[in-house]
């Protein structure tokens, strides 16, 4: 008999911050410039240039600690990290090894099995490499562009159990560093980067399983695929008594698949030890109550709010504060006039299909939306024809809901009596489906509306129809 | 004579002896005749190849940067241009500050060849001052953070500050004056508003000076200051004597980590013989880096790795501490402190980031140190000390 199985996670997550300038030069902060433009001796590493720290990173590193309920360090130092990588002009990365800004805090995430309470082991800073890029003809070419970028990494403890949960980490974190603008936090632009560790073991007991690190996991999407698919491997082989191994794995997108990139026992030995050309960190308290005094309303706030204000649901308020654009577009839409529950499920159903919430980019105004909910509300159009549209907006952002409606002659049929003579004809041509209906078959009506609805072109009034015909067939 | 004349006579007869004398590698004839033009207050110095200069060639005296012409001045340079100084030359080093070379003491060989130049060095262990010994010169290493360390290819950054040599008391007053002061590109270093040039004469029957006793070739050192009119009392410093251990470890883990970056890729020698990446790395390294710098670094990475770490390196941090310690304590009651010219007590120096000067005075020369940021009392109290000692010959 199967045995039932956890899988058990934490995650490091770096993110990149949101800084003017590198973390240790004044050279720009910029994704997306000329290759080896934003450089300087201090960043290519050229003998005798020496890195002074940028205090905002500091700063940002405090913020996000202070958001996420982190302890916040007094002093701190920086470490060297070394390893050979042609992406690493040092030959070391400086990173912090023993005395982190920031440690011991947590966020609560709200899945389908409602709330949760993930525990954040520490939070360091330290500097970005450079980007290889392999050109065919010409080999491997270095853009130190990326090299000195400040980020933080952000350890969990291993309190997450399912990709769900995962997730739904990952989305409040994103929210939280993006609404106290610590960072773009955009995955896709490899602003926030996650690694998963994960193993698994039988409900119950307390001993961890084999650990394996999976890197390269670049959208949400990997993340739940390789989790998936990591979690049936370790489960078949633990099953089938074969041995697991500690290693770090990368996942494919092609095959789905992940696989093995090198094992502990390759592990490099980094030598840490203190940058001697760095002076210690020192935060004051007074700088800590600074920023803590000026941290925005921060998503779980927010989330409060929507509940208690507008009536939402936990599982919608926490779809809207997913980031802040969401957030600050579903508030603009309810200023209009809109009605919150009704804004909030046209976001989630039809917003997030046309863009998705953590690069969301909405080519549609809040008060052209609140225009469309309200053609809704008071019955001139129906739910199907506001999803159209939506759609044509977001394909031309110069139309306005009332030409669409005029233009493609969305108007909803709330006429008793034509929407009666259309039926009456339908009920003629689909005698087989209503048959099965009076028969008992309730399914069978969702054809003979679907009848209706292209008769229509989509027009008639829903509910309407429904009681027209229930009302015609007994 | 004229300006001009003056500085060719320089290249004239560094160019005729730096075979014999092995000071130069690198002599900067055409830059200094550039630098003259349209400059009031011309003045020759050379810096160590240790010392970043734009457009120079900068080699640390290795293979591995037998070309490389940095694109930007050490902060020292910069000032130091500024200024009005004129560079001579770059002097041959220690390969990267410690490993083999034809002459250690290359920056010292120069100072002392030509008239009133003025040496920047980076001065491993202190050894700057066995080297000005040797050459009857003066060497200033002031409290760390005093001179920015940007673009001081240090082999061992939280040890190795730049030094100067000089054969005057004014050379070194003049290059403190510039030098020194806050540089926003290294965090380590100090403002300062210290006038290094108008130093006040002292009395020096009233100052509170110690000296330890170890001068193997100088036996009555109490008595000998005593007749120079300066009351000395001797002291011992606790832990001392794993200076040179501490030293060795710590500065070896940092040249390991320092030596990182010469992998071949970015810049510095690149070997032709590979096939894959570890061999680029490791044929480039053991082509372009020199014994001793490897066995260096083999002992770097060694103290540094996992498990050896906390037994050598962490160890030798503590032994750091105390010996700062102990040192300031005894500088506590003695504004000076005197000792012989030696590996140990200059290492010391290093160790606790504490000023030293170095008097060239019989076989082992006078080491002077005292309070971090002192230095301007140090170089009053060293510079009366230096004229009695010229008066009393």
């Amino acid at each position: 008999m199967t045995k039932n199985y956890e899988t058990v996670m934490g995650l490091e997550v770096h993110v990149e911050l949101k800084t003017k300038t590198k973390i240790f030069c004044s050279c720009a902060n910029k994704f997306g410039d000329k290759p080896n433009t934003n450089t300087c001796p201090v960043c290519l590493g050229l003998p005798g240039a020496i890195p002074v720290l940028n205090e905002k990173v500091i700063d940002l590193a405090v913020t996000a600690g202070l958001a996420t309920n982190c302890e916040i360090s007094r002093v701190g130092k920086q470490d060297r990290k070394n390893y050979f990588y042609p992406d690493l002009a040092k030959g070391y990365q400086i990173s912090q090894d023993d005395h982190p800004i920031c440690h011991d805090g947590y966020l609560d995430i709200e899945t389908s099995h409602g709330k949760k309470r993930i525990r954040i082991h520490r939070m360091h800073i330290e500097e970005d490499a450079g980007k290889l890029i392999h050109e065919e003809g010409l080999g491997s070419l270095v853009d130190n562009n990326r090299a000195g970028t400040p980020l933080i990494e952000i350890v969990s403890e291993p309190d997450l159990r399912s990709a769900e949960e995962v997730l739904a980490y990952l989305q409040k974190l994103r929210a939280i560093l993006t609404y106290t603008n610590v960072s773009d936090a955009k995955m896709n632009e490899g602003s926030f980067r996650c690694d998963v560790n994960l193993s698994i073991r039988e409900v119950g007991k307390e001993k961890f399983g084999t650990r394996v690190e999976m890197k390269n996991l670049n959208s949400f999407q990997s993340i739940q695929r390789a989790i998936e698919y990591e979690t049936t491997r370790h489960i078949k082989a633990v099953e089938s008594g074969e041995e697991l191994i500690q290693e770090t794995r990368g996942y494919s997108q092609d095959t789905r698949k992940t696989y093995s990139m090198r094992s502990k026992e390759d592990a490099a030995d980094y030598r840490f030890m203190p940058d001697p050309d760095l002076m210690p960190i020192i935060i004051t308290d007074e700088k800590i109550e600074e920023i803590r005094e000026n941290l925005p309303e921060l998503p779980d706030a927010r989330k409060a709010r929507y509940t208690e204000e507008y009536g939402l649901s936990n599982y919608d308020a926490e779809q809207l504060i997913s980031s802040i654009e969401v957030a600050t577009f579903f508030e603009k839409t309810v200023e209009n006039g809109a009605d919150p529950k009704a804004v909030a499920n046209l976001i989630i159903t039809e917003i997030f299909r046309l863009s998705s919430p953590e690069d969301f980019k909405v080519n549609i105004s809040p008060a052209a939306f609140a225009e469309i909910i309200e053609f809704v509300d008071n019955g001139r159009i129906n739910l199907g024809s506001a999803k159209k549209i939506i759609e044509i907006i977001f394909e031309d952002p110069e139309k306005t809901p009332e030409s669409i409606v005029i233009e493609e002659d969305l108007e909803q049929i709330n006429d008793r009596t034509v929407l009666s003579q259309i039926i009456d004809e339908v009920i003629l041509s689909s005698q087989k489906a209503v048959n099965e209906y009076k028969s008992g078959k309730e399914k069978a009506l969702q054809a003979v509306i679907g009848q209706v609805m292209g008769k229509t072109k989509g027009k008639a009034n829903p509910q309407l129809t429904i009681d027209i015909l229930k009302e015609k067939l007994g | 004579m004229n300006i001009k004349q003056r500085y060719l006579d320089y290249f004239s007869n560094i160019e005729k002896e730096n075979e014999k004398i092995k000071a130069y590698k690198t002599i900067t004839k055409t830059e200094a005749l550039e630098a003259l033009e349209n400059n009031d207050n011309p003045f020759p110095v050379v810096f160590a190849d240790l010392i970043s200069t734009k457009g120079i060639k900068t080699t640390a005296n290795s293979k591995m940067l037998e070309n490389y012409i940095p694109p930007f001045d050490a902060t020292v340079v910069e000032r130091v241009k500024q200024a009005g100084g004129v560079i001579l030359g770059k002097t041959i080093t220690d390969e990267f500050g410690i490993g083999e070379t034809e002459n250690s003491f290359g920056t010292c060989a120069a100072v002392a060849h030509s008239k009133n130049i003025t040496g920047f060095s980076g001065g491993h262990k202190g050894l700057i001052h066995s080297g000005a010994q040797k050459n009857g010169l003066f060497a200033y290493t002031p409290t760390f953070g005093l001179i920015s360390r940007y673009g001081l290819i240090s082999p061992a950054s939280s040890l190795d500050g730049i030094g100067i040599l000089a054969k005057s008391f004014a050379n070194i007053q003049n290059a403190m004056a510039i030098v020194t002061g806050k540089d926003e590109k290294d965090s380590a270093s100090h403002s300062s508003d210290v006038d290094f040039l108008n130093l006040e004469d002292i009395d020096l029957s009233e100052q509170k000076v110690a000296y330890i006793n170890k001068f193997e070739h100088f036996a009555d050192v109490g008595e000998f200051f005593e007749k120079l009119n300066i009351p000395i009392d001797e002291v011992a410093i606790q832990g001392l004597a794993y200076a040179l251990p501490a030293h060795e470890i710590i500065s070896a883990g940092e040249f390991a980590t320092n030596m990182e970056k010469f992998d071949g890729i970015g810049f510095g020698h690149r070997s032709e013989d590979y096939s894959n990446i570890e061999e680029l790395y490791k044929n480039s390294r053991t082509e372009g880096l020199g014994l001793a710098v490897q066995q260096k670094i083999m002992f770097g990475n060694f103290v540094l790795s996992e498990g050896k770490y906390e037994e050598y390196y962490v160890q030798a941090l503590k032994a750091r501490t105390m010996i700062k310690e102990n040192l300031e304590k005894v500088l506590e009651n003695y504004e000076f402190l005197i000792a012989p010219i030696n590996v140990q007590y200059t290492a010391g120096l290093s160790l606790a980031g504490l000023p030293g000067i170095s008097i060239p005075f019989g076989i082992e020369g006078l080491l002077i140190t005292t309070r971090a940021f002192n230095d301007k009392r140090l170089l009053e109290f060293s510079k009366k000390i230096a004229s009695q000692l010229a008066g009393d010959k």
